[in-house]
């Protein structure tokens, strides 16, 4: 019935729900606006730093009602941050078994090969730089949501 | 019967005289006197307690044993005087004199026992003299009593100088009293070398004469060479008459033999391998130490080096980013006319920039801890705070914070402006960093633990969970997202700290505040 919509593959998904976790206020604004560019009506939730992507995840204090704080389905994650490093709450994502299965995308602006050396041994499922050039941002962005939503089928509920 | 007794008595008497005379003159001959001069080495000489030595004493004594007759010397000054005490009686025997035609006149010559050959020496610079020939009419020194006095005295073509003393002779033909001296070599060399001359005269011509020495006694005492001749004889047949030859005339032998020249710079070559082996070694050693030094500083270094270029690369392309994404923003803003969009975009480029500029001029600075320190000056902590409280006047008042002395101030050796820097990031911090509801105090202190002296800063802040207790000194690490600076402060004073060889750590209890604590070593405080 609505095989009809513009994506066909999504038919019977509700849209990519995002958790962003950057710790710079303006590259949030940045990517907030490359998903707005594109029309994209992906929740996004925002959180500053490793703390507060971790007491999302485990719905603690702030997070703990799951109507206004839901399961994402995608986590898109800055490595350097205040508090708890990028790399910890990968590691504490990829260890627990009732998160693992959540996609973590890195983003970040460095391009080190420690860090993504780090990353994709604690299993992050794809790990991005930051381009300085806004469309190629704006391009990455749109990719990002047309591979994750359209294309790669997530795990069974 | 009376008579025939007396006859037997009588005749016993005489025989009994008889052997009485025989006793008496067997006696006499037992004990020989030997007449020898003083000074003749190396056949006569006198040793360290005055007894004569030499080889002709040596084999007097040889020849005596076997003879079976003691022997008593008579030391005379020179060879005139050995000669006229066999001559008057006054000693039976010369162990060892030349042979010449004249002493055989009056005296009795054994088998000879050695054979001399006297030659001419001149000075070693003498070069128009090749032999005796060449002294014609010039002055030739001769011995006392020397064969080779008669024999040149005979020839009367040379001037004939006569010494009495060996050393008289040879230093008249140093000095150039004469031309030539004619003695017999080995006794010649012998004496020069011993007077440290022997480099300074030298032979010419072959031998003037060779003179055959042997034992001497008066022409008359022919019984007495008899006796001796057996002796002489199996002496000189003996390996002892060689021994001594070879110990008294024979050449010696120069210690520095090939095979002790080879051993001595085989022990040298060695002692020198060893030596160097030794010496390599220890600069290896100490060299080694060094480089591991240097090479643990220089890792330490590289370490924080890196460290430090991939913050700066990792924290200064975060406003890159933002500037380039805005910027292309900004156009599109400006396409569609959302003016208000534009000017917000423009906001983020400024702030970024602004951030940078920021984040560089920290790096600057912490740099620049990192390598210069002024002189270190005696430093009164509580100076150091009143001009903190001054210079932080506006931010305490803001805060309605209180920052106090504890105690007596202790005085330092540092930097003052660095360290008073220290003091400020750790002050500006606790305000940064207080409770909403609970107005700021800051205590500054100082205690003495484990031999240290320990400053320290204690706020009733907010305080730092375990987990960031070591972060929070890392490069461009905040706690907050609303509080002000690139979060390279802590940085800066741990950095300050270190120079002056101290530490920088926090103790904290979360929810009731933070310790700073200073830890300096004694050469930076003043007693």
């Amino acid at each position: 019935m609505s095989s009809s919509t513009a994506r066909p593959s999504a038919d019977d998904r509700h849209p990519l729900r995002i958790l962003l976790v950057e710790d710079n206020d303006a590259h949030t604004k940045l990517i907030l606006r490359a998903f707005r560019e594109d029309r994209l009506a992906n929740p996004v939730h925002c959180v500053r730093d490793g703390e507060e992507a971790l007491d999302y995840l485990y719905r603690r204090g702030a997070f703990s009602d799951p109507a206004s704080s839901p399961r994402p389905d995608l986590v898109l994650l800055d490595l350097k941050l205040l508090k708890i490093d990028g790399t910890e709450v990968l590691k504490t994502i990829k260890q627990d078994p009732g998160l693992r299965a959540i996609p973590v995308v890195i983003l970040t602006s460095s391009a080190a090969d420690d860090d993504l050396r780090g990353c994709y041994e604690y299993q992050a499922n794809s790990y991005l730089t930051k381009p300085v050039d806004f469309e190629k941002f704006h391009k990455m962005v749109q990719e990002l949501d047309m591979y994750w939503t359209v294309f790669n089928r997530p795990p069974p509920a | 019967m009376t008579a025939r007794l007396r006859v037997w008595v009588g005749g016993l008497a005489a025989l009994a005289a008889l052997a009485a005379a025989g006793a008496a003159h067997a006696a006499a001959r037992t004990t020989l006197t030997a007449a020898i001069p003083r000074d003749a080495p190396p056949n006569y000489l006198l040793d360290d307690n005055g007894r004569p030595t030499g080889f002709a004493v040596e084999l007097m004594a040889l020849i005596a044993r076997r003879a079976g007759v003691e022997l008593r010397y008579r030391v005379e000054p020179n060879w005139g005087a050995v000669i006229d005490a066999l001559r008057r009686g006054d000693a039976d025997i010369i162990p060892d004199l030349g042979v010449t035609p004249e002493r055989l006149r009056e005296f009795a010559f054994s088998d000879p026992v050695e054979t001399f050959r006297s030659s001419v020496f001149v000075r070693r610079d003498t070069h128009d003299v090749s032999g005796i020939d060449d002294l014609r009419g010039r002055k030739v020194a001769v011995m006392r009593a020397n064969a080779a006095e008669a024999l040149l005295k005979a020839r009367g073509d040379v001037r004939v100088v006569t010494f009495q003393d060996f050393p008289d002779a040879l230093f008249a033909l140093l000095s150039g009293n004469v031309d030539a001296l004619v003695y017999p070599e080995p006794w010649t060399w012998q004496r020069a070398r011993a007077a440290r001359v022997g480099d300074r005269i030298k032979v010419v011509g072959g031998p003037l004469i060779e003179i055959k020495r042997a034992l001497a006694v008066r022409a008359d005492d022919t019984e007495l060479l008899a006796r001796l001749a057996p002796a002489v004889a199996a002496v000189l047949a003996s390996d002892e008459y060689r021994a001594l030859y070879v110990k008294w005339i024979g050449t010696p032998e120069p210690f520095w033999t090939a095979q002790r020249v080879a051993a001595v710079s085989a022990l040298i070559l060695l002692a020198a391998i060893v030596g160097m082996g030794v010496w390599r070694y220890r600069t290896l050693a100490r060299v080694n130490r060094t480089l591991t030094a240097v090479l643990a500083d220089l890792e330490r270094r590289t370490a924080e080096m890196e460290g430090f270029v991939y913050t700066i690369s990792h924290d200064l392309k975060a406003p890159l980013i933002t500037v380039g994404g805005f910027a292309r923003l900004v156009e599109k803003d400006v396409e569609c006319g959302d003016i208000e969009q534009a000017r917000d975009s423009l906001a983020e480029i400024r702030k970024a920039a602004h951030g940078m500029e920021q984040m560089i001029e920290d790096l600057l600075t912490l740099a620049r801890t990192g390598r210069i320190v002024g002189e270190a000056e005696e430093v009164d902590v509580g100076a150091l705070v009143a001009e903190l409280r001054s210079r932080c006047a506006h931010h305490i008042e803001q805060e309605g914070a209180t920052v106090r002395l504890v105690g007596t101030p202790p005085r330092l050796r540092v930097d003052p402006a660095r360290f008073g820097q220290v003091l400020q990031n750790l002050v500006e911090n606790a305000l940064k960093y207080r409770r909403p509801d609970v107005a700021p105090q800051v205590e500054i202190g100082a205690e003495r633990r484990d031999g240290e002296l320990r400053l320290y800063v204690r706020d009733n802040g907010r305080g730092i969970p375990p987990a960031y207790r070591e972060r929070i000194f890392e490069l461009f690490q905040r706690l907050d997202h609303e509080a002000n600076g690139t979060g390279v402060g802590l940085t800066i004073a741990r950095r300050i700290v270190e120079v002056h060889g101290g530490r920088l750590w926090v103790e904290s209890e979360p929810g009731r505040g933070s310790t700073f604590w200073i830890a300096l070593p004694g050469s930076a405080v003043v007693a």
